[in-house]
């Protein structure tokens, strides 16, 4: 479903990604984790495209993406996105439209959808994510899970065959997060492809076929939960989950 | 509860003391300033009210010495200083305004080309003449128009405030005030006007060498030059009086209007008597006034609106340029900005109008409307960038995410918040645009404010004009403003202030 080769991408001087490879399977759930500023946030946001890359070449639900054409024509990205859905960290809801017009929107728009179909998609997936009963609700009016959940919605009204996920559940209160971890969960079973930046270790253990641990522009550890996790080989893969599971230390 | 009483009496004192205050000062003013003639040769100066813009042969910078004015009113004036041992000084009015100033006292006597009136003569002194001249109608040539009858239901322009004017008013022609002598036979050439009723002196200087301009023979009028003097200065009408009679009695004045080629078979016939009173003038603020006022008013909304209709599509246009346009795009909407921003309206309509109307003569409405619009156009596109550029770029990201492309966002992402965002700055440039198009008068068009000016100078009282003026100002700006609050309040639901 997904094939990423040698993909390099620079900030000016500044090695953001290094000669990042890895594939990806129909079906798959990958929890991609690792230290701030390692470039998880980067590599998600080259899979759909939100970031040119300098180097390499990615394959993403049928589309060839390849660096060095300075802007994708307009038609291919259009196409791209709306086979590969993204779940952003502060939501990104539309505050001028309800929920509902934030789900029926984009395939309006861009899929040209005869509102009352876009409609009636709507509101299945807005019971789908358990929010049938606030589908006239504006963004300012829903809890921060309930707007991550709309967001969810809102990528998967595109039918995607992809789903990206940037730090779904880090704006989230603890309770927050469960509502969002479970609609997730339910999606990984329904055989959703999907490729999930996060720091939850739940996410990483019990829900993701795979983890990846990305750290210096590279992917340091690829394998299944029960190995990364568990017997984490590389010392940054320890030192990371060392770290989410030490307890603070106490002041003497 | 007694507190709260108490403070809400003594601020309707203080108000109530304020406005009485005005008041008094005002009446004060009113008709008792100005000296006297003991006052006037104790200072050894003549002060005398004219508006230099009046130009060639009246009163102007002399060419030779640009700090110098030169005319023959200036000469006139020189001769009858010096008769009364005295020396005279120029004080700039506009003439519109001459009457009300030296009524005010700014000036000794007001002297440009102030025509004999009825009205005039009810009004303040008026010396004996000082020149016969007479009313000139000037059409386009070759045009059908031969006398002023033929010239009903047409555009015919005048200098507002003139003998002209009152004439035109009784002649159901569609008038246009200007403010200069030139313009309204270069409007008359550009097909704005029909005609134009002016002095045969103004005419003769501005308008009949002109190729396409034809004066019609015959004086549609004659009337007589005066200098005007306060009522209460009855010595000084007899010291005035008593030096032109001695300048016409001994040639001097026959020598200066030779001089300055003003004179003719007019000046030794017997002198025109003062004409009656126009029929369409009031005299108070009445019912005729009110409507005037009320059309005025109706004027100056739909500048407004047009106007706005035109700034708002072309700011955004322009902010977009400026946001998203591409180096040249960019740097056009900038100029643009810049342009229109950095120099003052009033400029741009006289160049729209004016400068251009050789060219192509817009309507003074339409020239007024494209005005306002294109200048108001810039200070909107400040606004919409503003608001473009506040919105979080999580907004774009995400419509990109599913697939918008550019104008996509834009239409249906950005700008509606955009919109929300630029709502109560809009309406601030509404209302103030509603109050700048207070300029066109300038281009003849009457709106408000110059319905006020013209009425002021008429009614020779500006209290009850202004207050009224104000007044149709406020009735249309707050229900403005109300109906800009309540599509805020209907948009932003999730904008409610913060609590501090």
């Amino acid at each position: 479903m997904i094939s990423v080769r040698t993909l390099c991408k620079r900030h000016g001087a500044r090695r953001v990604l290094e000669r990042v490879s890895a594939e990806v399977g129909r079906g798959e759930t990958i929890a991609i984790v690792g230290p701030s500023g390692g470039g998880k946030s980067t590599l998600l946001r080259c899979l759909n495209y939100l970031e040119p890359f300098d180097d390499g070449e990615v394959e993403i639900a049928g589309i060839t993406l390849r660096a060095g054409r300075a802007d994708q024509d307009l038609a291919r990205l259009r196409d791209l996105r709306t086979r590969v859905g993204m779940v952003f960290q502060q939501f990104n809801l539309f505050p001028h439209l309800s929920a509902l017009d934030n789900i029926t929107l984009a395939p309006r728009v861009v899929r040209k959808r005869a509102p009352a179909v876009a409609e009636r998609a709507a509101r299945a997936l807005l019971d789908r994510v358990g929010l049938g009963d606030r589908a006239g609700a504006f963004p300012h009016e829903l809890s921060g899970g309930q707007q991550q959940r709309v967001a969810i919605a809102r990528a998967l009204a595109q039918e995607p065959e992809v789903l990206l996920f940037d730090e779904p559940t880090s704006a989230l209160d603890p309770e927050m997060r469960d509502e969002v971890m479970g609609v997730i969960r339910d999606l990984a079973r329904g055989g959703m492809t999907m490729l999930v930046v996060t720091h939850e270790m739940q996410l990483a253990t019990e829900i993701a076929s795979r983890v990846w641990v990305i750290d210096g522009g590279t992917i340091a550890e690829d394998g299944p939960p029960a190995e990364v996790v568990a017997a984490p080989r590389t010392a940054v893969a320890r030192e990371y989950f060392g770290r989410l599971r030490r307890p603070l230390p106490v002041a003497p | 509860m007694r507190a709260i009483t108490r403070r809400t009496l003594l601020r309707v004192a203080v108000v109530v003391a304020v406005v009485a205050g005005a008041v008094v000062l005002l009446t004060r003013c009113h008709g008792q300033h100005g000296r006297s003639l003991a006052e006037i040769r104790a200072s050894g100066e003549l002060t005398w009210g004219a508006d230099i813009q009046g130009g060639e042969p009246y009163l102007y910078e002399d060419p030779a010495d640009r700090t110098r004015i030169a005319g023959f009113e200036v000469d006139i004036m020189d001769a009858i200083a010096r008769r009364l041992g005295l020396r005279q000084r120029f004080v700039q009015m506009a003439w519109s305004n001459l009457v009300p100033s030296l009524e005010r006292g700014d000036f000794d006597v007001a002297m440009n080309g102030l025509e004999a009136t009825a009205e005039r003569a009810e009004r303040i002194r008026l010396s004996r003449p000082y020149y016969v001249y007479a009313e000139t109608l000037a059409v386009r040539r070759g045009s059908p128009y031969r006398s002023l009858a033929d010239l009903k239901g047409k555009k015919v322009g005048t200098l507002n405030q003139t003998y002209a004017h009152d004439l035109l008013r009784d002649a159901g022609v569609e008038l246009r005030l200007y403010e200069d002598n030139e313009v309204p036979y270069l409007d008359l050439l550009n097909g704005r006007l029909d005609g134009v009723l002016l002095d045969n002196i103004i005419a003769d200087r501005y308008g009949c060498d002109r190729a396409g301009v034809e004066c019609l023979p015959g004086d549609v009028a004659r009337g007589t030059y005066v200098i005007g003097i306060r009522p209460s200065n009855p010595d000084l009408q007899q010291a005035i009086d008593g030096a032109l009679a001695a300048m016409t009695a001994d040639g001097e004045l026959e020598r200066i209007l030779r001089k300055h080629g003003l004179w003719d078979h007019r000046q030794t016939e017997p002198p025109p008597p003062v004409p009656a009173p126009p029929e369409h003038r009031s005299k108070t603020f009445d019912g005729d006034q009110a409507k005037l006022f009320g059309q005025a008013a109706l004027v100056t909304l739909g500048l407004s609106i047009g106007g706005f209709a035109l700034a708002v599509p072309l700011g955004l246009l322009l902010a977009i340029g400026r946001v998203y346009g591409g180096p040249i795009g960019r740097g056009a909407a900038r100029a643009y900005i810049e342009l229109f921003r950095g120099t003052p309206v009033l400029l741009q309509l006289y160049v729209l109008y004016y400068a251009l109307g050789p060219y192509y003569a817009l309507g003074p409405f339409q020239a007024a409307v494209l005005g306002l619009g294109l200048n108001y156009a810039a200070y909107e596109a400040e606004v919409y960038r503003g608001a473009l550029l506040a919105i979080p770029r999580g907004q774009t990201e995400a419509a990109k995410a599913l697939g918008f492309g550019p104008g996509q966002t834009l239409v249906h992402v950005l700008l509606p918040q955009a919109f929300r965002l630029a709502l109560p700055p809009m309406t601030n440039d509404f209302v103030a645009l509603l109050k700048d198009s207070s300029v066109v008068g300038a281009i003849t068009v009457i709106e408000l404010t110059k319905r006020m000016q013209i009425a002021g100078a008429e009614l020779r009282h500006w209290l009850i004009p202004g207050v009224a003026c104000a007044a149709f100002y406020l009735a249309l700006s707050v229900p403005l403003a109300e109906l800009a609050r309540r599509l805020e309040r209907r948009l932003s639901r999730d904008q409610r202030p913060h609590a501090l």
